[in-house]
C-alpha cells in the first residue's frame, strides 16, 4: 500500500501540475495569436504577487473564496455537493448587515463583530438547511436546490437594497447605508487584508483536524464515501448530513460577512462576483483537503487579482482578459481529470510491482 | 572618454526626466465593455480622441467591465501604482470607492462623472444629456401615433430621472396627449432584460421607444424588428436600426477631456462640479433617421439653437411634478445641486419611482 502521506503528495502535485498544465495549453493560443504569453504571464504574475500592495490584495481575493471553498469542502465530505456556498455567502452578508445597521453605533467593536459573524453564521446556516432537509426527507437532490436558491439569495439582495434597506440618505442607489465605524473589521495597517483571512485560516486548520483526527470526521468520511456501510454501521446519517450542511452554510456565511464588514462597508449588489462558484471549482482542484484549499485559494485569488491588470500592463482588452481566464480554467478541470486516471494507473502499476 | 559618457548619460537622464515631467498619464475606469455602442463606447470614444488631441503629452489606459464595487479600488490603486496622476471614473457608482482611493493619494487627481459631491482631488462632471433628450422627445411627439412612448431605464438614479423627464417635457410640448412607460432594469447593461421590456412596451401600445441603458446593442434593433421607432441615447447609434431610428443625445468627452487634461497638467486644475452642455458642444443631439420628416427636423433645429445659445431651458419654472406639486418655482431654473437630486417625475410620466 501507498502511504498516506504519498498519497496527499500525489494529490497535491496533481493539483498544482493540473493547474500549469492550463497553462501550458493556454499558452499554446496565445502564441498562435500573436502575443507571447511569457510576457502575459509574468504579467499576471506580477500583478499578484509582485509587490506588497498585489501580495495583499491577492490575499483580500482569496479570503472570501478560501471560506467557501471551505464550506464545500465540509458537505463534501459527506458526499454532498453544496453549490450554494453562494447563495449562503449571500445570507451571511445580509445577517450581518441586518445587526450592522440595528445596533446603535456605540457598540464596542469587538460586540459588534461578534454579533454580526454570529447573525451571520446562523443567516447562513439556516439558509443551508432548505436543501439539507430537502435532501434528507424528501431525497431532492442537494445539488440544483442548492443551485436554485442562489438566484433566491441573489435576488433577495436587491430587494432589500432597492427597497427597505435603500439609503435613504443617496438618491435611488441601490445600496444600504454605510455601517457605522465599528462594524468595521480591523485590518493589517494600510492593506485591504482583513481579519478574515486569520478566521479563514485557523477554520482551515481546524477543519483539517477535525476531518482527520476525529470520531466525527472518520464517520464523516465512512458517510461520504460508502453511505450503504455507514447504514450498516447505524451511523446517524440524517443527522450528520444536516450538521455538516449547517456548518458548511455558516462558514460560506463568514464570507459574505467580511466581504460587507471588512471590504465593502455596507451592503450592495455585486458583493460577491461569483466567489462561492470559485470556491467550489477550488474545493475540488484542492481535492477536498483543507490545507490544499487554502494553498489553491490563494493561487487562484492571485489570478483573479493579477488578471485585471492586464487590461492596464498589456493593454488587452477585457474580454480576451475573460476569455484567458475562463481557458484556463476549462483546461485546469480537464487536464484536472485527464492526471486522475494517469496517476490512478501509476498508483495501481506501484501497487502491482509491491505485490509482486 | 569618461568625460564623453559622462555627458551622454547625463544628456540620456535628462531627456527621461524631461519626458517624465511632460507626459500626464491618465486612466479610464469603464463598467460595461467598450463595444456596447453606448455609454461606455462613448468614454472610450473621449479617451481616443484626447490622446489624439495631446498627442504626445498624455498617454492613457482603460480598464473596461470593472464592478461598481470595493473591486474598483484595486484597479485604481493599480492605476496609480503605474503613474497615472489623472483617473476619471466613467460610472454613477464608482463615487465611493474613488473617494477612498483619492483620500490616500492626494497627488492624483479624480473625475467622477454624474455626482455631486467632491473631495480635495476628486471633481465631478455632468453632461446635459437631458437637453438633446427633450429634443429628441420632440421627435418622438410627433411621430407617435399611440401617444404612448416607452422609456427603458437602467436606474431609478437623478442623470436618468432628468432624461426621463425632458424625454416627456419635448414630447408633450408638442402632443399633450403623450404618456410615457418607464420600465427600470435595475442594471446598466442587461441584454436580456432589455429586450424583454422593448416587447413589453411594444405590446402594451408603445410606437417609440427610448432607452438610458449603457449599452445600445439590443434595444435599437429590437425595436427595428418589432416596427416601431426607437431614440438612442449615448452615441450616434442610427445604423443599429436604419428604419425606426429618430434620433437621440450623443455624447462627445473629447474637449471635455483635453480640457481636463490641460488643467491638470498646467496645475491649474481646481475641485468642483464642472458641466458639459450642449452650448459647450460635449453632447449633442444623434443624427435624424430617414423617418424624421423635414418640418419635424426643422422644429428641432430650430429648437436646438435655443437650448444652445441659452435662450430656452428645459426645466425652466413653474416645473410641477405629477403629482402636482411644484418641484421648480416660477422664473427660476434650478441649480445643478437640485438637478443631481431630481427624483420626481413631470406628468406624462408612468412608472413606480422607489419610495422614500
Amino acid at each position: 500500500m501507498l502511504s498516506k502521506a504519498a498519497g496527499a503528495m500525489i494529490a497535491f502535485s496533481g493539483s498544482i501540475a493540473s493547474m500549469l498544465f492550463g497553462f501550458v495549453a493556454v499558452g499554446i493560443f496565445l502564441l498562435l495569436s500573436g502575443r507571447n504569453p511569457a510576457t502575459i504571464y509574468t504579467g499576471i504574475f506580477t500583478g499578484a504577487f509582485g509587490d506588497t500592495f498585489c501580495l495583499s490584495e491577492t490575499l483580500v481575493a482569496a479570503t472570501p473564496i478560501m471560506f467557501c471553498a471551505l464550506a464545500v469542502a465540509i458537505a463534501a465530505r459527506l458526499g454532498l455537493m453544496n453549490i450554494g456556498v453562494e447563495g449562503q455567502l449571500l445570507f451571511g452578508a445580509i445577517g450581518s448587515t441586518y445587526v450592522a445597521l440595528t445596533m446603535p453605533e456605540t457598540t464596542p467593536s469587538w460586540l459588534m463583530l461578534l454579533l454580526m459573524a454570529l447573525s451571520a453564521c446562523v443567516c447562513g446556516a439556516l439558509f443551508a438547511l432548505i436543501p439539507a432537509l430537502m435532501r434528507v426527507f424528501m431525497d431532492i437532490n442537494e445539488t440544483i436546490v442548492s443551485l436554485l436558491l442562489n438566484y433566491v439569495a441573489a435576488l433577495t439582495v436587491e430587494y432589500l437594497i432597492h427597497g427597505p434597506w435603500q439609503d435613504p440618505t443617496t438618491t435611488s442607489w441601490p445600496q444600504t447605508m454605510a455601517f457605522p465605524p465599528c462594524a468595521e473589521m480591523p485590518h493589517l495597517e494600510g492593506s485591504r487584508v482583513h481579519l478574515g483571512l486569520l478566521v479563514a485560516l485557523i477554520i482551515g486548520f481546524l477543519l483539517m483536524l477535525v476531518l482527520h483526527s476525529t470520531k466525527f470526521g472518520f464517520k464523516a468520511k465512512v458517510i461520504g464515501s460508502n453511505p450503504q456501510a455507514a447504514l450498516y454501521a447505524k451511523y446517524p446519517l440524517k443527522r450528520y448530513l444536516i450538521v455538516a450542511m449547517l456548518l458548511s452554510g455558516a462558514v460560506a456565511a463568514l464570507a459574505g460577512f467580511s466581504q460587507v464588514s471588512a471590504i465593502e462597508g455596507r451592503l450592495r449588489s455585486g458583493l460577491s462576483p461569483g466567489y462561492g462558484y470559485t470556491g467550489f471549482l477550488v474545493c475540488f482542484l484542492a481535492k477536498h483537503n483543507p490545507i490544499t484549499i487554502i494553498v489553491v485559494s490563494i493561487l487562484l485569488g492571485g489570478f483573479l487579482s493579477g488578471a485585471d491588470s492586464l487590461q492596464l500592463s498589456e493593454k488587452l482588452p477585457f474580454a480576451t482578459v475573460n476569455i484567458l481566464q475562463g481557458m484556463i480554467f476549462i483546461f485546469l478541470l480537464a487536464s484536472e481529470n485527464a492526471l486522475k486516471s494517469w496517476s490512478e494507473k501509476l498508483r495501481l502499476k506501484l501497487q502491482a510491482a509491491e505485490a509482486s | 572618454m569618461r568625460a564623453v559618457l559622462l555627458l551622454i548619460s547625463f544628456f540620456a537622464l535628462s531627456t527621461i526626466c524631461h519626458a517624465e515631467n511632460t507626459t500626464l498619464k491618465a486612466g479610464f475606469l469603464c463598467v460595461g465593455p467598450t463595444s456596447d455602442w453606448g455609454w461606455n463606447y462613448a468614454h472610450n470614444n473621449g479617451r481616443m480622441q484626447l490622446e489624439k488631441r495631446l498627442a504626445g503629452q498624455v498617454q492613457t489606459t482603460i480598464a473596461e467591465k470593472i464592478p461598481e464595487s470595493a473591486e474598483a479600488e484595486r484597479v485604481l490603486e493599480k492605476m496609480i501604482a503605474q503613474g497615472n496622476k489623472l483617473i476619471f471614473t466613467t460610472s454613477y457608482g464608482y463615487l465611493e470607492p474613488a473617494l477612498r482611493v483619492a483620500k490616500r493619494h492626494p497627488d492624483v487627481v479624480f473625475m467622477q462623472v454624474n455626482r455631486f459631491e467632491t473631495a480635495k482631488n476628486l471633481g465631478t462632471y455632468f453632461s446635459h444629456q437631458y437637453q438633446p433628450m427633450y429634443l429628441a422627445g420632440i421627435a418622438a411627439g410627433r411621430m407617435s401615433k399611440s401617444n404612448k412612448l416607452g422609456f427603458i431605464a437602467a436606474h431609478p438614479v437623478p442623470p436618468l430621472l432628468q432624461a426621463i423627464n425632458a424625454f416627456t417635457l419635448g414630447a408633450r410640448s408638442v402632443n399633450n396627449k403623450i404618456q410615457t412607460k418607464v420600465v427600470f432594469i435595475n442594471s446598466w447593461s442587461d441584454p436580456g432584460l432589455e429586450a424583454e421590456a422593448v416587447k413589453g412596451l411594444a405590446e402594451a401600445g408603445c410606437d417609440v421607444v427610448a432607452h438610458a441603458q449603457d449599452n445600445q446593442n439590443t434595444i435599437l434593433p429590437t425595436c427595428d424588428k418589432l416596427g416601431i421607432y426607437s431614440v438612442g441615447f449615448y452615441t450616434d447609434a442610427g445604423k443599429l436600426a436604419p428604419k425606426g431610428w429618430l434620433t437621440g443625445a450623443c455624447l462627445d468627452w473629447g474637449p471635455f477631456y483635453e480640457q481636463i487634461a490641460k488643467a491638470v497638467k498646467d496645475r491649474t486644475w481646481k475641485s468642483g462640479s464642472y458641466t458639459a452642455g450642449m452650448e459647450a458642444g460635449y453632447i449633442k443631439l444623434s443624427s435624424f433617421g430617414q423617418a424624421v420628416p423635414e418640418a419635424v427636423r426643422k422644429e428641432i433645429l430650430d429648437k436646438e439653437k435655443l437650448i444652445e445659445n441659452g435662450k430656452f431651458y428645459v426645466f425652466a419654472g413653474p416645473l410641477k411634478d405629477r403629482d402636482g406639486v411644484e418641484r421648480i418655482a416660477v422664473g427660476s431654473k434650478p441649480d445643478l445641486k437640485q438637478l443631481s437630486q431630481m427624483n420626481w417625475f413631470v406628468s406624462g410620466v408612468q412608472g413606480a419611482l422607489p419610495k422614500k
